[in-house]
């Protein structure tokens, strides 16, 4: 182990110039398995899609005529924001919490606080360890990204966060890493607590007050507290309550938003507001 | 030469399925190492000659590993290093001693990456790791270096005559 500490530096300079001759390869050959899995998935899943496509049409329909009313409460919303922008920037209105600025600063595309950039990027390995949860994806430091910047999948849903950067690629620590930990919120309850990854590729929600409340399908999102990652970003659902009144806090086993064995595009936050991982030195 | 970059290419190669092509094709599931198998049925059949080839595909896996740099290359070095070790036992057949060769070098290897995590200051199940992981991959491994073995035995046995003509010429 003290060879392995005193000889990181050497390898650890050598991989920038290796990631930049290293990724393309890496892309090619996760390519080609992406290619190997939609065959086999396609063939299985035919079935699955007639079914699915005619429950879509539905939804389709149904979505045509909420589009038309939404499209009417748009107008309204817009006159609201205009309020909250205007409040943010007149000193008078200093009583106007942070969530306040952060509501307008993420709706807002001309506030200068809101999330401003991201970058998007493709999977292109995993982390050879079964014991490590992580990706490694094509950008890196030339593209903007630091470690500790939040990557999230569709929906705006946490994937994990940078946990090392190379030129040309960047890799990845999954939230269901045994080593991530993550501050979270309860959606409806407002409770706060850690969610942790678990060997087994679950989600552990951890440190809830016994004092706040905790339901099934409670939704938990990003909590922003200590500055790590942006609030609000979603994390998973409360599929099942584990703790009991004896404990000192409750916990829960948390589904995820997203689903880790199927990701391929991400995006990489690189600014948003009040996040420190932005602030870090090249 | 033209050997060594072959081989040089083809463990690359080895090391991107493992990392790259398996898991898009497979998800997130457990895979085999495929870079321990290869490297190490090779080191069962060509003995410490065989380590230099253990070393740089375990160092093409730590490229793409947030583990501690080396630990990769460090585990299947020594668990390569205590199979040669250990081979003592006669076993008639070589396709079983290789297989057996490949579990042993899975069950110390992966070991060895437990207990390096674990002085990183990395939370690791251990439990879980062996149980889910190691136990798995020790039907998974020799399984499937018993196919290494067919292929690298004809490239070991023409690489002996090609030497054995070299020896002569001299």
């Amino acid at each position: 182990m003290l060879v392995l500490s005193l000889s990181s530096q050497i390898p650890r300079a050598a991989e920038g110039p290796l990631s930049v001759v290293l990724t393309p390869l890496q892309q090619l050959f996760s390519g080609a398995g992406s290619a190997i899995n939609d065959v086999f998935r396609s063939a299985g899943e035919l079935q699955d899609l007639r079914q699915r496509v005619q429950t879509l049409q539905r939804q389709v329909d149904e979505l045509s005529i909420e589009n038309l009313r939404l499209r009417e409460f748009q107008a309204e919303v817009r006159q609201y924001r205009d309020l909250l922008n205007f409040a943010s920037q007149n000193p008078i209105y200093d009583v106007v919490g942070a969530d306040v600025i952060g509501l307008s600063a993420t709706c807002a595309p001309d506030d200068a606080n809101r999330l401003r950039a991201g970058v998007c990027a493709n999977v292109i390995a995993s982390d050879p360890s079964p014991f490590s949860r992580y990706l490694t994806i094509n950008v890196g430091r030339q593209h903007g990204v630091r470690v500790g910047m939040p990557v999230v999948g569709g929906g705006l849903a946490l994937i994990g966060r940078v946990g090392q950067v190379n030129e040309a690629s960047s890799q990845v620590q999954l939230l269901i890493d045994p080593n991530s930990y993550v501050n979270v919120q309860v959606v409806s309850s407002r409770a706060t607590g850690t969610v942790a990854g678990q060997s087994d590729g679950s989600l552990r929600l951890q440190n809830v007050p016994q004092t706040d409340n905790l339901e099934v399908d409670d939704i938990i999102v990003t909590s922003g507290l200590g500055g790590a990652l942006p609030g609000q970003l979603p994390v998973g659902r409360i599929e099942r309550i584990i703790s009991t009144d004896a404990q000192l806090f409750k916990e829960a086993i948390v589904r995820p938003a997203v689903d880790f064995n199927r990701i391929e595009i991400v995006l990489v936050i690189t600014a948003a507001p009040n996040m420190t991982a932005t602030l870090q030195a090249p | 030469m033209r050997w060594h970059v072959g081989a040089f290419v083809v463990l690359l190669a080895l090391a991107l399925t493992e990392t790259s092509l398996l898991p898009a094709a497979l998800g997130g599931g457990l895979r085999p190492g495929l870079v321990l198998i290869a490297t190490s049925v090779w080191v069962a059949l060509r003995g410490m000659d065989g380590l230099f080839w253990v070393f740089l595909g375990g160092f093409m896996l730590d490229l793409t590993s947030n583990l501690p740099v080396g630990l990769t290359s460090l585990s299947l070095l020594l668990g390569n290093v205590v199979a040669t070790i250990v081979d003592r036992a006669p076993i008639p057949s070589a396709t079983v001693r290789a297989s057996t060769w490949v579990a042993l070098v899975t069950v110390v290897s992966y070991g060895l990456s437990i207990a390096g995590m674990a002085i990183s200051g990395l939370d690791v199940d251990v439990v879980y790791a062996m149980t889910n992981v190691i136990l798995p991959l020790l039907v998974i491994n020799p399984a499937l270096a018993v196919i290494a073995h067919a292929a690298l035995n004809q490239v070991n046995l023409r690489q002996r005559r090609r030497e054995a003509g070299r020896t002569i010429a001299l």
